[in-house]
């Protein structure tokens, strides 16, 4: 039997494989596609104190590999979330993440304050890296010295649970804002949330998004998320013991392990779900595949394994 | 895949599941419509206005990477159990000129049934179609469970010129057919055809129901023909979609709400895509 367990700084998981945030929704809405408690654990949509509408449409739209999303955050706020998805979240049997996001920093920590004493909640995610809301978001998220500070602050509110930080891949250089969160108290980094990006109609030559610009995602930024968990890895959390739950653009069992060999612990799934619900358990399959045939036992084997020379 | 069985699955969501049919036509209707059949094992009840998300391409195609969503244009049960899906289409990119290219036998990986579909009223026994060009296909779906549902139907369909009318044969005789170009029924547009319907056979609004799908302006003059006399009107309502799912949030529409600032979105795939068309906010 292969063993997939990872270690999500103290919270355990059945196998690396968990939903990316605002893909899976906040609990059961992929259930009749795909046995939820088989995976590693939950992410949620990001959750603001208040509920949001989001951004006008057209919200979406698809490139060659990829997908351009400017949602907004839209999100039935935290007290909905409380009374009507904590519920639900309870009967999954994996561990949850709730992601959180805020236009200040004390919105950030008056959803994590709450959140804390949640039992079903094992860990907070930062989201300092939506790139399609006018405040809040991004703007926590690029600058080195904003990230320390809302991570500290964050660190403060969340007691009881670990802390994730998600990191956005707008920067020039992602191992320095990812020492900024873990210096600042992350408890572990996800990364890569979507790179800004816009399509334009050239019949209106206009931007074909109403918010103009959007979050690129899927397969089209595979290659730059790897590089980007690898960069990480061996600049920061590599000597901080910090895990990295690796995203962008994961398909298949092979995109899982080139994360894995990467630098990665945890891996989430975002736009292919879109496609296949189920392809969260098939990749978990395939990693345990792929394992066996290496002659390996444990996934943990292979975790920042890549060879460089 | 049949659909999981999580014990712990919300009552609202109904069954619906990933399923791989097996093509058992594909045929061209006119230049621009095509009607495949899809046969599958079985297949969770259905409603008109419902939709399929089909994979156009699948992995190994590799484009499109989104699936694509189709409203059922039919349906028909064995015995057996197994299912035949009708999906009335239009060639207009990647997705849909990959699906036009399949031969029969070939395996169609379909995610469904998504959506609310159209509802069917009780209280309600004079129903009136209005189907626009690709929008015709779910009609033809309503207009079969109309008629086993024992209502009296009108349905209009309409479509630019003859040549574009996906219509068969023998559902020419439930349609009253309009073209732009009069090559084809009468000569206008379709919402026409049913404005001088309502004028002359005057049915009480209040045991009239009518149904929509087409462009979105021929559904908005169906609406403003209903809405001032409160006659109910139903329409299917599209937008891009990535998930059909109701995860990504992507396929949202303003509706009206009395709280400020009057109006929300709500999700054309999980909400809809049939509105009330009292109940939309028109862009
Ligand atoms: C609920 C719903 C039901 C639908 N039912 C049918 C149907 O029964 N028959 C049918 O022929 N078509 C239907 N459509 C539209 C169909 O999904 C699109 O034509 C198809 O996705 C185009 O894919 P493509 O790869 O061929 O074209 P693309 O290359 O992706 O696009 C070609 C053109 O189609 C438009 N388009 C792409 N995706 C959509 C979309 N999701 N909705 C509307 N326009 C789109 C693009 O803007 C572009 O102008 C439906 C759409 C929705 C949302
Ligand atoms: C439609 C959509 C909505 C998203 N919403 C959120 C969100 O609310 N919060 C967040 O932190 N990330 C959000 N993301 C980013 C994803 O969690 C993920 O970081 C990104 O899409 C890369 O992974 P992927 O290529 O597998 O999709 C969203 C992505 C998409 C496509
Ligand atoms: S298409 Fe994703 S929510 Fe409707």
């Amino acid at each position: 039997m292969i063993d997939l367990s990872v270690d999500i700084a103290g919270v355990k998981l059945a196998n690396p494989l968990m939903t990316a945030s605002g893909t899976c929704g906040y609990a059961d809405e992929y259930a009749d596609f795909v046995d939820l408690s088989g995976l590693g654990a939950f992410v949620t949509k990001s959750i603001t104190p208040k509920p949001r509408a989001g951004n006008d449409y057209p919200r979406i739209v698809e490139t060659r590999a990829g997908l351009l999303n400017a949602i907004g955050l839209a999100n039935i706020g935290l007290e909905a979330f409380l009374a009507e998805k904590v519920p639900l979240l309870e009967r999954l049997g994996v561990p949850v993440f709730v992601n959180v996001a805020g236009a200040s920093i004390a919105e950030y920590t008056a959803v994590i304050e709450r959140l804390d004493d949640v039992d079903v909640v094992s860990g907070v995610e930062l989201n300092i890296s939506c790139p399609n809301v006018a405040e809040g978001g991004i703007q926590f998220g690029t600058d080195p010295g904003q990230v320390a500070k809302i991570t500290s602050s964050a660190r403060q509110a969340c007691r009881n649970k670990i802390l994730i930080v998600k990191l956005s891949p707008n920067v020039t250089d992602i191992a320095e804002v990812a020492r900024a969160a873990v210096d600042a108290g992350a408890d572990a980094l996800s990364l890569v949330n979507t790179f800004s990006a816009m399509v334009i109609d050239i019949e209106t030559r206009r931007p074909v998004l109403a918010n103009r610009t959007g979050g690129l995602s899927g397969p089209a930024i595979r290659p730059i998320a790897v590089y980007m968990v690898h960069r990480v890895w061996s600049e920061v959390a590599r000597d901080a013991s910090v895990p990295i739950i690796g995203m962008g653009g994961l398909q298949f069992a092979r995109d899982a392990i080139e994360f894995l060999l990467a630098g990665a612990t945890g891996l989430a799934v975002g736009t292919a779900t879109f496609v296949n619900p189920a392809c969260l358990t098939e990749i978990r399959d395939g990693i345990a595949e792929y394992l066996e045939a290496h002659g390996h036992s444990s996934v943990k084997e292979i975790i920042g394994t890549l060879q460089m020379d | 895949m049949s659909p999981t069985q999580n014990a712990w699955r919300t009552a609202e969501l109904r069954a619906r599941g990933i399923f791989t049919g097996r093509v058992l036509s594909n045929d061209s209707l006119c230049p621009e419509h095509y009607r495949i059949r899809i046969g599958l094992e079985s297949f969770p009840p259905t409603r008109p206005g419902q939709f399929i998300n089909i994979r156009c391409g699948g992995y190994r195609g590799r484009v499109p990477l989104l699936r694509r969503p189709f409203s059922l244009a039919g349906r028909r049960d064995a015995s057996d159990g197994s299912v035949e899906l009708d999906i009335l289409y239009r060639v207009v990119g990647a997705g849909t000129a990959w699906l036009a290219g399949l031969e029969t036998d070939a395996q169609i990986d379909l995610i469904g049934p998504l959506g609310n579909g159209f509802a069917i009223r009780e209280d309600k026994p004079q129903a009136a179609l209005v189907g626009g060009g690709t929008g015709i296909g779910p009609m033809i779906y309503l207009a079969e469970a109309l008629a086993a549902a024992g209502r009296a139907v009108a349905a209009f369909a309409g479509a630019r010129t003859a040549s574009t009318m996906p219509l068969i044969e023998k559902q020419k005789e439930t349609f009253a057919i309009t073209t732009d170009d009069g090559s084809m029924g009468h000569a206008g547009m379709v919402h026409e055809a049913f404005s001088r319907w309502l004028d002359n056979e005057k049915p009480r609004p209040a045991e009239l129901v009518v149904y929509a799908c087409g462009p979105e302006a021929m559904m908005k003059a169906v609406a403003d023909i209903c809405t001032p006399d409160g006659i109910e009107c139903q329409l299917a309502m599209e937008r891009h979609m990535a998930c059909g799912m109701g995860t990504c949030q992507g396929c949202a529409i303003k509706v009206k709400t009395d709280e400020p600032p009057g109006w929300m979105f709500k999700l054309v795939c999980k909400d809809g895509p049939v509105f009330d068309a009292e109940e939309l906010v028109w862009e």
